[in-house]
């Protein structure tokens, strides 16, 4: 009721409003009751709530970006997507087709997806220019890999592990590979012998390359330095000749010789009772020894057998 | 109608058509007629044979084949077809142009035929016999080596040689197989004993007395057969090389007397090994080239051995290190699958027997069927074509 | 003719009484994660309920990621608790507030919290609850937390569609 409003008004309505007013003021004396209050009187017990303030949100910054900004400084680490800050108009989410998909704003699925916005092109190249000062540069003289397998035979491998889990801690950290080619080791037959019947599978015949995994002790550190004994040890023990290695018989010979052989014996046995010998004779033995040799050092196979077949007839004098 | 001709192998031997009649006059055959030979003797066997089919007839077959020779599903396949014909294969022919060849002064060469399980070495040993029974050699033929290894029929610990295992049963047998073999020409050329041979304080063989009262003992006394057998193989030996006989040694399944292990059993349950057995002993030397005058056909095969040495068919393989040893240096011979040539003449052999009845395994594209099935492996393709 | 007229009754037949053991049928019927459609059809689904768990890798991602489910991975068993903690943890700190499930990255030993908040608490008190929770959050799992949370006006910005 605004009685400056009614100042215009003829007597009669000024009573009447005087009237209403008056009554108006008996009423405030006394509260409404609310038997059912509604919520928007907002009234909690018996004190009205004070309606919460929502402050005013900014409009999302992506607005203001200028369109050269340094992103790097902008998104300087791996963040969850913050949809405010990524100027990019991104839709994320399946619908039936010819509906608008989900925005970037209030989009679960954006945040939990990983994204790269931390490693774009510009920031990895800046990062890799911070960490150039400290590498150094790679020998020029080391271009070949023969070049550094003469300088560098030994290899050594050990393996690191990450987790997402508060401990940097795993077991396998510890293992330690040793890889050296024999070649380079400089040992004599006998040498090579003892040391191929001591170190048995750890020896790959088609790179010549020995391995020695060290995995005993808890720590790399004492791994390597064990492994390192390890090999030591074998080379030693390969050049020393023990009194015992004179009993080497014919069983135990890792691969076969013409010499001494039984195949050599029958065949003296054999040449002393032939009538008509052949006429090349040496070359047609040594052809057959050859033979033999290869058969057994080689494995068996058809064109081996045919070519001792061969060397047996023209030994025997067949094809004449 | 069609009725199979009684008349045997006889007529065959001259009339080279099939014979659904017997009385009607020779109908051209539509199959080419080139996979039968008419040469007979294999030691006019040659190059040019190789592929065609040659028949043995039943007398030759009875005097070599009774005691075994012949693997037995191609023994009851011949009997069914009314005949046994042998395919000349080059393995064969190889060695027999060697077998001409030999200069018989010379120490005693060794051959050693090889190849896959069922691809015809039986066959071909099968052939070189009778090449050895036309040229005149005597024959010291054993059917098959692992039968005395693996199926022993009784194997008793020897009197004379300690530690070492008789085959009464087995003796006896192959002294029959010997006998049959070589009856005539054992009457021929009346060989004698050339040492005594004691065999109880009671019976005795005197020198010079002549080999077939040794035969006759041993086949009479199963007791001392094993020791007989020994006896006659030392005797041939040294007939050799006297030059008074010419001895051709055949044997199948070699490589079983160096297999490692045996069916026998001594009391203790422990596995007697082969070359414990008096017979591989006798073998043995008799295999080895210290005499003159003879020649040796040995085969190696895979299912003479144990499952576990299986592998390879190889020779040097399948003889082991004792057993190449023992025979070094021989010559090995492939006996390989069957070459297209063979193949073709194969399948026209058992068309012209009525063997293959299906029309359609006649034609072109039914061969090369039965080919692929088979893989051109002589006993697949035998065990393909049966109609059980 | 008195055989004929007598009727022939089954009756004399005894019935065995057999207990016998009564089982419906199975019902294999799936029902985690799935919403039932309501009658009036105003259940508001956000997009990650809208998906069934069927289409996790392919309409939908996970919510907590870390390399315990690759080969090798280590506790599993114990990030999987940690992982519960958490959520219950955030909540409840955070009553009322979350539009979105909790999501969790771990990056080697920092664990990364990201999450939709409704904005119903003044921005001081916002900033005093994500201290809290790093601080206690970090005390407790033994390692950095770092909450990344985005807010939203209300609940309906979230709502996918309505079932």
């Amino acid at each position: 009721m605004r009685p400056c409003d009614l100042r215009g008004t003829s007597v009669l309505l000024s009573v009447s409003v005087l009237f209403v007013q008056r009554a108006k003021r008996v009423c405030d004396d006394f509260r409404a009751l609310d038997l059912r209050p509604s919520k928007s009187n907002n009234m909690r017990g018996n004190r009205r709530k004070t309606a919460y303030k929502k402050t005013p949100v900014h409009p999302p910054r992506s607005n203001k970006m200028p369109v050269d900004q340094d992103w790097p400084s902008v998104w300087p680490v791996a963040r969850v997507f913050h949809p405010a800050s990524v100027p990019l108009p991104l839709h994320q989410g399946w619908v039936e087709p010819g509906i608008t998909p989900p925005g970037k704003f209030a989009n679960a699925e954006l945040m939990k997806i990983p994204n790269f916005l931390h490693l774009t092109p510009p920031a990895i190249q800046r990062q890799c220019e911070a960490l150039k000062k400290f590498c150094t540069e790679w020998p020029k003289e080391l271009d070949t890999d023969e070049k550094i397998d003469h300088h560098f035979p030994l290899q050594i491998t050990t393996s690191d592990y990450l987790h997402s889990s508060p401990t940097i801690r795993d077991a396998r950290a510890r293992i330690v590979t040793l890889q050296v080619k024999l070649s380079t080791l400089n040992l004599n037959s006998h040498a090579k012998d003892k040391l191929l019947r001591l170190v048995k599978e750890r020896y790959d015949p088609v790179t010549d390359i020995l391995t020695l995994v060290a995995e005993r002790c808890p720590l790399r550190k004492q791994n390597i330095d064990y492994a390192m004994y390890l090999l030591n040890v074998l080379v030693s023990e390969s050049w020393k000749t023990e009194p015992w290695e004179n009993e080497k018989s014919e069983a135990d010979m890792e691969k076969y010789v013409w010499e001494g052989s039984q195949s050599q014996r029958t065949l003296q046995q054999l040449l002393e009772r032939m009538p008509n010998k052949a006429p090349d004779l040496p070359e047609v033995i040594k052809q057959y020894s050859v033979n033999v040799t290869r058969f057994h050092n080689e494995g068996e196979d058809t064109e081996n057998v045919n070519a001792y077949k061969e060397s047996v007839i023209k030994l025997l004098g067949l094809n004449a | 109608m069609i009725r199979f001709s009684p008349t045997g192998t006889v007529f065959r031997v001259w009339r080279r058509f099939s014979s659904w009649s017997a009385n009607t006059m020779p109908i051209t055959e539509t199959i080419t007629d080139t996979f039968r030979t008419n040469e007979l003797d294999p030691m006019n066997h040659r190059k040019d044979h190789d592929g065609c089919f040659y028949s043995i007839s039943q007398s030759v077959k009875k005097q070599l084949f009774t005691g075994g020779g012949l693997p037995k599903e191609y023994k009851e396949l011949s009997e069914t077809l009314n005949g046994l014909s042998i395919m000349v294969r080059k393995p064969a022919i190889e060695l027999i142009t060697y077998l001409n060849k030999t200069n018989f002064d010379a120490p005693v060469t060794r051959y050693v035929l090889y190849g896959k399980t069922g691809s015809g070495k039986s066959i071909s040993l099968a052939h070189i016999l009778h090449y050895g029974s036309n040229a005149g050699m005597v024959l010291v033929h054993v059917p098959w080596v692992p039968n005395w290894v693996r199926f022993p029929k009784g194997c008793t610990p020897s009197v004379i040689h300690p530690n070492m295992y008789d085959h009464p049963i087995e003796s006896v047998e192959w002294l029959r197989h010997f006998s049959t073999q070589n009856g005539l020409l054992m009457q021929k050329l009346e060989l004698k004993t050339t040492e005594t041979y004691t065999w109880s304080k009671r019976e005795m063989t005197a020198a010079g007395s002549p080999l077939s009262e040794l035969i006759d003992l041993g086949m009479n006394r199963a007791k001392y057969a094993t020791d007989c057998v020994a006896a006659l193989l030392g005797e041939l030996k040294k007939a050799a090389v006297s030059k008074r006989c010419r001895v051709l040694v055949v044997i199948d399944g070699f490589n079983a007397f160096f297999s490692p292990r045996s069916k026998v059993q001594r009391e203790d349950k422990s596995i007697v090994l082969p070359t414990e057995f008096v017979l591989t002993d006798a073998f043995l030397s008799l295999t080895r080239n210290d005499w003159t005058n003879g020649a040796i056909v040995v085969s190696v095969d895979a299912s003479a051995l144990p499952l576990e040495l299986r592998e390879s068919p190889l020779p040097r393989y399948q003889l082991g290190k004792q057993g190449f040893e023992h025979l070094d240096p021989f010559i090995p011979i492939e006996v390989p699958n069957y070459s297209e040539k063979e193949f073709h003449s194969q399948i026209d052999y058992y068309i012209e027997r009525n063997w293959l009845q299906q029309p359609k395994a006649r034609t072109d594209r039914g061969r090369a069927e039965l080919s692929f099935t088979s893989g051109n492996h002589p006993l697949s393709l035998m065990k393909l074509v049966a109609p059980y | 003719m008195l055989r004929l007229m007598a009727p022939s009754i089954a009756s004399n037949v005894i019935v065995p009484q057999l207990r016998q053991f009564h089982a419906s049928a199975v019902c294999c019927k799936l029902q985690s994660g799935r919403y039932k459609i309501t009658p009036k059809r105003d259940r508001p689904l956000t997009y990650e309920m809208a998906n069934p768990p069927y289409y996790i890798a392919h309409r939908k991602s996970w919510n907590s990621w870390d390399t315990t489910s690759l080969l090798d991975g280590q506790r599993a068993a114990e990030t999987s608790v940690e992982d519960v903690f958490i959520h219950r943890f955030m909540t409840g700190t955070w009553h009322d507030l979350f539009c979105s499930e909790v999501i969790i990255k771990r990056q080697h030993n920092l664990i990364r919290i990201a999450g939709l908040i409704r904005q119903g608490l003044p921005a001081r008190k916002m900033y005093f609850l994500i201290g809290y929770s790093e601080e206690l959050l970090a005390n407790w799992l033994q390692c950095p937390v770092k909450l990344e949370l985005q807010t939203v006006e209300n609940k309906e910005t979230t709502i996918f569609k309505y079932i």
